[in-house]
């Protein structure tokens, strides 16, 4: 668990307020988390997901050469507008740009009668054509930049995914599953908007304004200053606003994201919720959180409202100034009022990109803290990953087990869980683990597949230390049949398979072996019928029996039994036992076991408490030492019988 | 369309008063804004008098106000302008704080709305949906429902107000023109109708498939133990892949409607401007009208491009969100199925006896009847075991008490009172299942204990002691105040089990029912836990289901169920002697060791 000690800073403002509302604890903590600044402009990050595009790189270029094009006819029409108005117009006169469409001239001069009327249908038809290019060139930008948007974060998706299920169980205890779940799904989705979005409207947006500043600069220099001059000023208003903008944007994603920790909590602890009448305050949870998200969004919206009149205003002065200076200008004959139109039409065009860039703003800022936030889960490394002495080669064969002085605790401040554990068994053998709840049984299991790495001391298996195996090849040589059984959305035979080839006969054999069959012969579909999620329509005892057929269809060498039948009533255990001896013949197997009778055949009986192994020995001879075994089984007897 | 204009309109109802406020604001924003490029003529047609030496001409919509140009000088027409931009800009605050601040107040609703209906919603509903929708259905839909009300509506009336009234300026200035540039509307409408059709069923196929993604990823995360343990790595990359491409390909589809959109909209824009060059221009030339004119023209119909644009964009956001909305009236169209009577019946003094009579039930599915005829008396104070073969029907058996599944009426009596005419919230006050897997929240282990928040400080130690679990807990790191790991991950499953148990005494009930609670607690612990249950079982009537005998034995009566049948019954010296089922496995149990 995350220590709670991290001191966070005070919150302020709109994080305390909302804080306040929402009265939730947990919320503090994740506020805490986004407060973890993430840099706009860290360069690092963007260098790190522009080089997804490294393998769409035609399809990148394209989009860039595209929105290039689109800018430049973009910038056309205004453009060729004034011209045309000068052509016509009795306040035409010579412009400075003419000389660049010298070509342009000798064709205008085919047009053989030079009447008005014809130039003025010349430049319709010019116009309306650009506009139709504009069409087929502006929506294929479009299409071309979601194809790259969507592309990348299908491959960030993947690698994400990728990523996380090569992690460890201990980094997965530290993680809830909803938070991971958003990585995966939400916090990539938000980045799409990213590559589709503001990556794409950004490059036509730059391309734009730099098509227009070059243009205007070649038309008139004075005001074309002003236009330009007017841009650092739309970009301090930005600024600005970012600067009041940025607390409560923090505030809304910590609530977002506690909103979302919430609900799939609270919808997987339903019937809880319902058994214990939790339905009001779970709903009084909820609102609150609602709330609080709607203090700070409205904290984002009137910063908001402040910023575009700025800017428009901006925009406006602009304007004046181009009509004041152009007044000046076309009537001392510098330029023609053409010039002036389409420096007109221009001011109105070129703060369109900033104000996007702005809108976008909010937008670029959430889409890099997801961004952060994956790359925070991509740069995790697992804890446990293969050894560099690790044998390719190497496989589990014989099923011999070994624990030398093994010494473990979950993390690194913990309590010490296992403290000196020592045993052997070999091929073919039982090992029996008891004792108290808590002792540390199912630890040793986890210690076998190497879910967690010992501290000190070795786990050896066929006399190999377990490090010394691929994961992939020491997991594949042991079937776990966990104490909390995981049943998966999908039909029967794809649960008990897992998606591996396995003979019909032996799944067959499986499942008539755990006593699986007489239910799911009566499920509808048998073993094609689909299971919801979790399987929540079986019975624990039935879900308990899928998962046991799960690791007798695999069959591995090692099989490790935590509790597997602890949900079964006896006499199904009893022919789940006679079963087991045949299907398991040559098998190494570890049992952990409350119920003594599934463990008296075991060649090894391990009695544990708090870690340590206070008695060893099989059945005979851990009751002749007359020990706690003993007793164990006395009171057992005395119990079960009810014969006081 | 109407009934979702309706419900769309339901949804903004309680807030229509700020929307009035705010739209009433976007209407003067556009009225300075539209006014504006009028000085803006006048400054060009000012510009070009002094250039050619000629009078300034009027242009019509300065007439119709009975003012002529000359009436101006370039400074005051500059001043005018400035004025009617700032005023549009002063009224868009309050135009974004009374419509945008109040649709995220209707997204609140929506989303609190949601959040109620699926806590009322009971157990066979949660058993057939999938979390990865819902979840969906929370975050996605709700945005795009918001985003409908919100910028939709701000961008729609914003087209129809500036449609309008640069409509109306347009027909001032020139009616001839504006028809000739009012040629493509009924393309756009024809073209916009189309695509947002498209749009909306694609974009209601990716919401859909995201939920599947969801849940994909959602699994292999919860089962990754089993799918490392099995070193199934590969397998479930594989199939992950293959949901991420679906996924791919349903965006794909969505883009390609969604990337012609705006700039087929920007053409009919274009169409409309070469229009009015050639033929604004031929009028200039003819001397018809005059070039100011000409140029407000141009610009006016600049102004109606955001407008376009902006008018297929609120198109297609109220497309998404009326995907979404449907979606979410399907969810809340999902009848509460287990809820109180209208008038439900009030408890007379609860003693805790329990009856059942001649119960039959099936879930509904091919597979037949759970239970049949079953029948039971627990009269108040006393215990009722319940043992049988893994599927039996014991579970359901409990589950029909405090109506996790509703049982036919006039089966199950809870002091004689049919639990179906109780109060849910009574019925479970009453009767307190601790089910056979826990679900512990990650909140403290003293919160998790004391869910029902009825039990005061001391209390909890005292609970925690009766299931065997102060010691442990006083060895976590920070005790009670111990926070949970997700699902109680730090705990092992024996701790887990008794915590449950604990919450059960903890809730105080008068029928305590715990199913299965023990499967995870060794022998002596067991044992432990079961004589101080002889203490908190005193004054309650008990409900014990196991599959050991010693959890059943102390039972006043114990039933044996099979198949969904009673096949025994009696105590358990009866059912030994009886030699049948029970006396099995009694024996067999007997023999452990
Ligand atoms: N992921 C974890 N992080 C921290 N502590 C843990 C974790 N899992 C288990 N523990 C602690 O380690 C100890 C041993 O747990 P383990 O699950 O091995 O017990 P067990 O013997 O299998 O018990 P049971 O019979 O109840 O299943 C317990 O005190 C438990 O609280
Ligand atoms: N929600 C459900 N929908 C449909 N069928 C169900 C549902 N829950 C259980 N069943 C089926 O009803 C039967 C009885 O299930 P129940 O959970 O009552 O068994 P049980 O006696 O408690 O078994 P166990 O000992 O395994 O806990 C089983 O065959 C099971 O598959
Ligand atoms: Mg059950």
């Amino acid at each position: 668990m995350k220590p709670d000690s991290n001191k966070a800073p005070v919150a302020k403002g709109i994080e305390a307020r909302a804080l306040q509302m929402a009265g939730d604890p947990i919320l503090a903590r994740m506020l805490a988390e986004e407060r973890v600044e993430s840099k706009v402009w860290d360069t690092a990050l963007l260098g790190r997901l522009l080089s997804y595009l490294r393998p769409h790189a035609p399809l990148a270029w394209l989009s860039v050469g595209l929105a290039l094009i689109e800018a430049l006819i973009m910038t056309a029409p205004a453009f060729l507008i004034g011209l045309a108005l000068d052509r016509v117009g009795a306040a035409g006169g010579a412009r400075k740009l003419d000389g660049w469409l010298a070509g342009f001239g000798r064709a205008e001069a085919w047009w053989t009668a030079q009447t008005q009327t014809n130039v003025i249908v010349m430049y319709g038809v010019i116009v309306g054509a650009l506009w139709l290019v504009r069409w087929v060139v502006g929506g294929s930008t479009n299409y071309s930049m979601q194809v790259l948007g969507q592309k990348v974060v299908h491959d960030i998706r993947v690698q994400v995914f990728e990523h996380i299920t090569a992690m460890d169980l201990g980094w997965f205890h530290k993680n809830p599953v909803g938070r991971l779940v958003n990585r995966t799904t939400f916090d990539v989705q938000t980045l799409s908007e990213l590559f589709s979005n503001a990556l794409a409207q950004g490059v036509r947006d730059i391309l734009f304004v730099g098509v227009l500043v070059i243009v205007m600069i070649g038309l008139d220099l004075p005001l074309a200053t002003i236009l330009v001059g007017s841009l650092p000023i739309l970009v301090a208003i930005a600024l600005v606003y970012r600067h009041f903008a940025r607390p409560a944007m923090r505030t809304t994603a910590a609530v977002v994201s506690r909103m979302n920790a919430w609900l799939a909590e609270n919808l997987s602890g339903m019937r809880e919720n319902h058994l214990y009448r939790q339905e009001h305050k779970r709903r009084a949870e909820f609102h609150a959180l609602t709330t609080a998200h709607q203090t700070s969004v409205a904290r984002i919206i009137q910063a908001w409202g402040l910023l575009r009149p700025a800017m428009m205003v901006t925009t406006a002065l602009g304007t004046t100034l181009v009509l004041m200076l152009g007044y000046d200008r076309v009537t001392t004959g510098v330029i023609t009022v053409g010039v002036l139109l389409t420096f007109l039409q221009y001011t109105v065009q070129i703060w369109k990109p900033v104000r996007n860039l702005t809108e976008k703003f909010n937008m670029i800022q959430t889409a890099l803290a997801s961004a952060e936030r994956i790359v925070d889960v991509l740069d995790a490394r697992p804890g446990l990953t293969d050894t560099p002495e690790a044998d390719a080669t190497l496989r589990v064969t014989s099923g011999a087990i070994e624990f030398q002085d093994v010494r473990f605790r979950y993390s690194s401040a913990g309590p010490e869980i296992l403290r000196g554990v020592s045993f052997r068994v070999e091929r073919g053998q039982m090992l029996a683990l008891v004792g108290d709840t808590g002792a540390g049984k199912t630890t040793i299991s986890a210690l076998l597949s190497r879910f967690y790495d010992v501290e000190s001391g070795h786990v050896r298996i066929d006399g190999h230390d377990v490090r010394d195996y691929q994961l992939k090849h020491l997991r594949a040589g042991l079937a776990l049949v966990p104490q909390d059984v995981v049943i998966f959305a999908g039909s029967v035979r794809e649960n008990i398979t897992l998606g591996a080839d396995i003979p019909e006969e032996r799944l067959l054999a499986s499942i008539a072996g755990v006593r699986a069959d007489a239910f799911i012969n009566r499920l509808e579909g048998g073993l094609e019928h689909v299971l919801e999620e979790g399987g929540r329509t079986l019975s624990t005892g039935e879900r308990q029996l899928l998962s046991f057929a799960r690791a007798l269809c695999f069959n591995p060498p090692i099989l490790v039994l935590d509790e597997a039948t602890a949900n079964v009533d006896t006499e199904t255990e009893l022919l789940i036992q006679n079963a087991l001896d045949v299907l398991t013949k040559g098998r190494t197997s570890v049992v952990i076991a409350h119920r003594l009778s599934t463990i008296r055949s075991a060649d090894l009986i391990l009695l544990l408490r708090a870690g340590e192994i206070i008695e060893r020995g099989n059945h005979a001879q851990l009751m002749e030492q007359d020990g706690e075994y003993a007793g164990l089984v006395e009171k057992h007897l005395r119990t079960a019988t009810g014969v006081q | 369309m109407f009934s979702d204009l309706r419900s769309f309109w339901a949804l903004i109802h309680p807030e229509r008063w700020k929307y009035f406020v705010g739209l009433l604001s976007l209407f003067l924003v556009n009225a300075a804004d539209v006014l504006s490029p009028v000085f803006m003529a006048v400054a060009i047609d000012l510009t070009e008098a002094q250039l050619t030496g000629n009078a300034a001409r009027t242009t019509p919509i300065l007439a119709m106000m009975g003012l002529e140009t000359t009436d101006f000088t370039l400074t005051l027409t500059l001043v005018l302008y400035m004025a009617f931009q700032v005023a549009a800009n002063a009224f868009r605050y309050p135009m974004l704080m009374y419509v945008a601040v109040p649709s995220h107040e209707v997204g609140q609703s929506v989303r609190r709305r949601l959040v109620d209906h699926l806590l009322k919603l009971g157990r066979p509903f949660f058993d057939k949906a999938r979390s990865g929708d819902l979840m969906t259905l929370a975050t996605n839909d709700v945005n795009a429902v918001r985003m409908a009300v919100g910028p939709g509506v701000l961008v729609g009336m914003d087209t129809l107000f500036i449609v309008t009234s640069v409509l109306v300026v347009l027909f001032a200035l020139s009616w001839k023109l504006t028809l000739i540039a009012m040629i493509p509307l009924p393309i756009i409408a024809f073209v916009t109708n189309k695509l947002s059709h498209a749009e909306h069923v694609r974009f209601r196929d990716v919401q859909d498939d995201l939920g599947k993604l969801t849940e994909r990823v959602r699994e292999s995360y919860a089962g990754i133990r089993i799918i490392q343990g099995y070193a199934r790595e590969d397998h479930d990359r594989a199939r992950m892949l293959d949901f991420s491409t679906r996924h791919l390909r349903k965006n794909l589809r969505l883009a390609r409607v969604h990337s012609v959109f705006d700039p087929t909209l920007d053409l009919m824009l274009g169409v409309s401007t070469t229009l009015v060059l050639v033929f604004g221009g031929l009028q200039v030339v003819s001397g018809e009208s005059t070039l100011g004119t000409f140029v407000a023209f141009l610009f006016l119909v600049r102004y109606l491009a955001g407008p376009m644009i902006g008018f297929g964009w609120s198109v297609s956001l109220f497309q998404r969100g009326r995907a979404s909305l449907a979606r979410l009236h399907e969810l809340w169209a999902t009848p509460v199925r287990i809820r109180d009577d209208d008038a439900p019946l009030e408890p007379t003094a609860t003693h805790g006896a329990l009856s059942i009579q001649n119960l039959t039930f099936e879930y509904g599915g091919a597979d037949g009847a759970a239970l049949q005829d079953i029948s039971v008396e627990v009269p108040a104070g006393a215990s009722v075991g319940i043992i049988g073969p893994v599927g039996a029907g014991k579970s359901t058996l409990v589950n029909l008490m405090v109506r996790l599944y509703d049982p036919p009426r006039g089966t199950v009596f809870l002091d004689g009172q049919d639990v179906r005419s109780l109060r849910l919230a009574q019925l479970r006050r009453d009767i307190v299942l601790a089910p056979q897997d826990t679900f512990l929240f990650s909140d403290t282990v003293a919160r998790n204990l004391a869910l029902t928040g009825d039990a005061k400080n001391g209390d909890v130690v005292r609970y925690a002691r009766l299931a065997q679990l102060h010691d442990e807990i006083e060895g976590l790191r920070k005790g009670y105040e111990t926070i949970l790991g997700e699902r109680g991950v730090n705990l092992s499953g024996g701790q887990r089990q008794r915590l449950a148990i604990a919450r059960a005494i903890a809730a105080d009930p008068k029928v305590l029912v715990l199913d299965d609670c023990l499967s995870a607690v060794d022998a002596s612990t067991e044992e432990a836990i079961l004589d101080g249950l002889d203490e908190v079982f005193a004054d309650r009537t008990g409900v014990i289901v196991s599959h050991r005998v010693c959890a059943v034995r102390r039972c006043d009566e114990i039933l044996v169920i099979d198949d969904g049948h009673i096949v025994e019954r009696g105590s358990h010296a009866a059912l030994l002697d009886a030699d049948g089922w029970y006396a099995n496995i009694a024996r067999e149990q007997s023999r452990e060791a």
